[in-house]
């Protein structure tokens, strides 16, 4: 019922947006709700962290910030229903390193195009993976990890429970050299109890996800796979650290808006997603969610998206993944 | 234990936790009895409301909306063949025919005296064995899996004898109809014919309400009349006293199948009220009393899929592994609280822990004073003329499989499971062996390539583990105890014959 007010509440938004015209003001704006797609079910990982921002944000901007969730194909659904919005500044979307960056190279169904389609307010979050791996493996340091992985390729099992996760194993493979059996999983949940049972030996898993099971010493954590050391393992070092200086793989989520928005509303809406993120209690609702919050200017997003989308084209590529 | 449980009760009685378990089983039975509106949906909408609550109040609210759901996803089951719940599919194919045959507040008091039974023994499992029956979820890994499915699918062949072949094919059509979307492995799509809402494959509830409720609906529009649908023939509105011993066994059986599928995750309390199902058909005196008004068709089933969300918590909570996506959600409950659950949450927050069992006793009494006294109503309901109830129950479940993803083309994807779920019935296809390959298959299909993946390629795997032998063994039973009474049946024709 909620869901179907808030709709509602969007449509009548959109409406009333598209009848005001160009004519509205900067300095009135917005005027209306805003409404932010976020392309994957209610109640999801990035929908808790989509939620604690837009709550932020319609604090500053006076207007409330709706949640409007369209699942569906791999938020292929939802990203497209944002691309082909009227970009008058009252539509909002939750990007992510999925839907903008391995989506157009995973599946020929993706029918929009992350730069042009877009125009991106900022970013909100960065996740960077935690390695870890089960105690029967007998290994304590990524480089007895390493040393056991070239005695036997393709011996040790790694578990993984959607797309970026694994690529982020593979292009951790290839930063070390070494080569790992992939075991798929539908969502991580199901690839964590295998991990816990010794049934596969190793995961890049998001740190709240396993942390308890670190502190229990049912699992020994690796590294990290940040530019930086993770908040909640101090002790642990990254993967740069450990001799690879250049590796660094993070997750990551953002707002965009479709493109053809005018500037100044972007930026209207940038300073209220920054103001949101400078302030303690969203960035501790972040980390509680499993994400560490990061805020960036739509020209800094601008970049990210670019070179991620460089980045994963060519490593899907070279991993000889056919677009489905 | 005694002194946890002790702990449980005095936070459970609080004033604040009675009113939210209160809150969240009155939520739980109303929406477990619209059609589609699962608790997923339910605790999602309410998730970003229970961050002010201190994380008990929040989890035993959010737990009563869960096994409340199940509860009431049996009511409308029996009274208008509308299942409000997956797991309350089973609970149609008797169900409603006892309502049929004027027993319908019969079906309702042993439905909900079932799921009191199996709560409250399902809470004291967990009271005593939590910690125990949360490693024991680690032993079940893909060979295990594997095993086990391969014997449901084995036992599954009871439902089918009769027409055989015709259940057969049902199976396996529901298998392809299973694969429809992303494969898992490769990432390929299959049998998606290029349409992007096909990718994520086709939901069970959408096709549970359409071959239910949208079938039924097209059924009774065919013999339409402006009667109400069976007002003549409510009789009695309690069991009586042979209903009654006759469900006893059912129920302690059912809560005994739900305890152990609840503990797997991935399993749950869809398969198992077809284990229980299953069961009491095949060890019935009268089998064929099935699919017509059996009573021990509603108590078992009704008995395992509360017995099964009762014990689901347990990974969740101990091992911090949830069970299906309705876990997941409490899962994230909790770490929004700033709790992980894991191995160490029953020493770390007992206060949590003991607390939820505590409320779950508390929340299945409440259940049964809600529901007992509702039963003249619900069947009042069924006095309602046609027109008027039908058009609700089209509204509600159009509603219902909406608001699952927000998307029309689920609601059309139900109105052609209505359609063929119509056609299936007047074929005379059994819908039960459809519905579990739809289930089943897809599960075989990503265990077995699993088991294969992770032992590089040795099949013998499978017979790895005491486990799987002994699932593969009953399996082979099974086969075996089903064939001897067709080779007497066929020696005695011979006999009789050359006699």
């Amino acid at each position: 019922m909620k869901q179907m007010i808030q709709k509602t509440l969007g449509i009548a938004a959109l409406l009333a947006g598209i009848a005001m015209g160009a004519s509205t003001a900067l300095a009135d704006y917005p005027e209306q709700p805003i409404r932010l797609i976020v392309p994957f079910s209610a109640g999801g990982g990035t929908d808790i962290t989509a939620r604690i921002v837009a709550e932020d944000m319609s604090k500053t901007l006076g207007q409330p910030v709706l949640v409007d969730n369209r699942p569906g194909a791999q938020g292929i659904v939802g990203t497209k229903e944002a691309a082909g919005a009227k970009p008058d500044g009252y539509t909002m979307v939750f990007v992510l390193q999925a839907t903008l960056a391995l989506n157009p190279s995973l599946y020929s169904a993706t029918n929009y195009d992350p730069v042009k389609d877009f125009e991106p307010i900022g970013q909100i979050s960065e996740s960077p993976y935690v390695v870890v791996v089960h105690p029967n493996l007998g290994v304590k340091t990524l480089a007895e990890l390493i040393a056991k992985a070239k005695a036997a390729p393709g011996s040790i099992n790694f578990a993984s429970g959607a797309a970026a996760s694994f690529l982020a194993s593979r292009l951790m493979q290839q930063a070390v050299g070494v080569e790992l059996t992939h075991i798929p999983y539908n969502g991580s949940g199901p690839a964590i109890t295998d991990l816990l049972s010794g049934r596969v030996s190793l995961m890049l898993s998001s740190p709240v996800s396993v942390l308890p099971h670190i502190k229990a010493g049912k699992l020994i954590p690796l590294a990290v796979t940040g530019a930086k050391r993770s908040p909640s393992l101090p002790d642990l070092p990254t993967v740069a650290e450990l001799g690879y200086p250049n590796f660094e793989v993070s997750g990551w989520y953002g707002f965009a808006a479709p493109a053809g928005t005018p500037k100044e509303f972007i930026d209207k809406l940038n300073q209220a997603l920054v103001q949101a993120l400078a302030k303690p209690e969203v960035q501790a609702g972040l980390e509680k969610s499993g994400v560490e919050g990061k805020a960036s200017s739509p020209e800094e997003l601008k970049a990210l998206i670019a070179s991620e989308l460089t980045r994963w084209t060519a490593m899907i590529k070279e991993a000889g993944i056919q677009p489905e | 234990m005694i002194d946890g449980l002790l702990l449980g009760f005095h936070v459970a009685f609080s004033f604040d936790n009675l009113l939210y378990c209160l809150i969240g089983v009155t939520l739980g039975t109303f929406i477990g009895m619209l059609p589609g509106v699962g608790p997923l949906v339910t605790i999602a909408m309410l998730l970003p409301m229970t961050y002010g609550l201190p994380p008990e109040g929040s989890l035993i609210m959010l737990a009563g909306i869960y096994y409340g759901a199940s509860y009431g996803g049996s009511s409308t089951a029996i009274l208008v063949n509308l299942p409000g719940e997956s797991s309350s599919v089973v609970t149609c194919l008797d169900g409603y025919q006892m309502a049929k045959k004027g027993r319908a507040g019969a079906a309702l008091a042993i439905a909900a005296i079932g799921s009191f039974v199996a709560g409250c023994i399902g809470t004291l499992a967990i009271a005593l064995f939590a910690p125990w029956l949360g490693r024991a979820a680690l032993d079940f890994g893909a060979a295990e899996y594997t095993a086990l499915i391969v014997m449901a699918l084995v036992a599954t062949s009871v439902l089918v004898q009769g027409a055989f072949v015709k259940g057969l094919l049902m199976a396996l059509l529901g298998i392809l109809i299973g694969l429809i979307g992303m494969d898992t492995n490769s990432g390929a799509l299959r049998y998606t014919f290029g349409l992007t809402p096909l990718m994520d494959g086709v939901k069970f509830v959408v096709v549970a309400v359409g071959m239910f409720a949208f079938t039924e609906i097209i059924t009774q529009l065919r013999s339409y009349s402006a009667q109400p649908v069976e007002a003549t023939k409510v009789d009695s509105l309690m069991p009586t006293r042979t209903e009654l011993t006759d469900s006893a066994l059912p129920i302690l059986r059912g809560t005994g199948i739900g305890m152990f599928f609840g503990i797997l995750p991935g399993i749950g309390p869809t398969m198992s009220s077809f284990a229980s199902y299953l069961l009491e058909k095949r060890i019935a005196r009268d089998p064929s009393r099935f699919g017509h008004g059996a009573i021990e068709g509603v108590a078992g089933p009704e008995a395992a899929n509360n017995a099964a969300a009762q014990t689901s918590f347990i990974p969740t909570l101990t091992l911090g592994v949830p069970g299906s996506a309705t876990m997941a959600l409490m899962l994230g409950a909790l770490m929004i609280q700033g709790i992980t659950p894991g191995p160490n949450v029953i020493t770390e927050r007992p206060t949590l822990f003991w607390g939820l069992v505590a409320s779950m006793w508390i929340g299945n009494v409440l259940l049964v004073i809600l529901n007992l006294p509702l039963i003249r109503l619900w069947t009042a309901l069924l006095k309602v003329p046609y027109s008027w109830l039908f058009s609700l129950i089209l509204i509600l479940s159009c509603f219902g499989i909406y608001s699952l993803a927000n998307s029309h083309y689920d609601v059309l994807l139900g109105a052609f499971f209505g359609v063929l779920g119509y056609v299936f019935l007047k074929l005379e296809c059994p819908l039960a062996p459809f519905i579990l390959g739809l289930v089943l298959g897809p599960m075989l299909e990503e265990n077995v390539r699993r088991a294969l993946l992770i032992s590089h390629g040795d099949p013998t795997t499978f017979i790895a583990s005491p486990i799987s032998i002994s699932f593969l063994s009953a399996a082979i039973l099974l086969v075996i105890w089903m064939l001897i009474p067709a080779v007497r049946r066929r020696k005695e024709k011979i006999e009789i014959e050359t006699n």
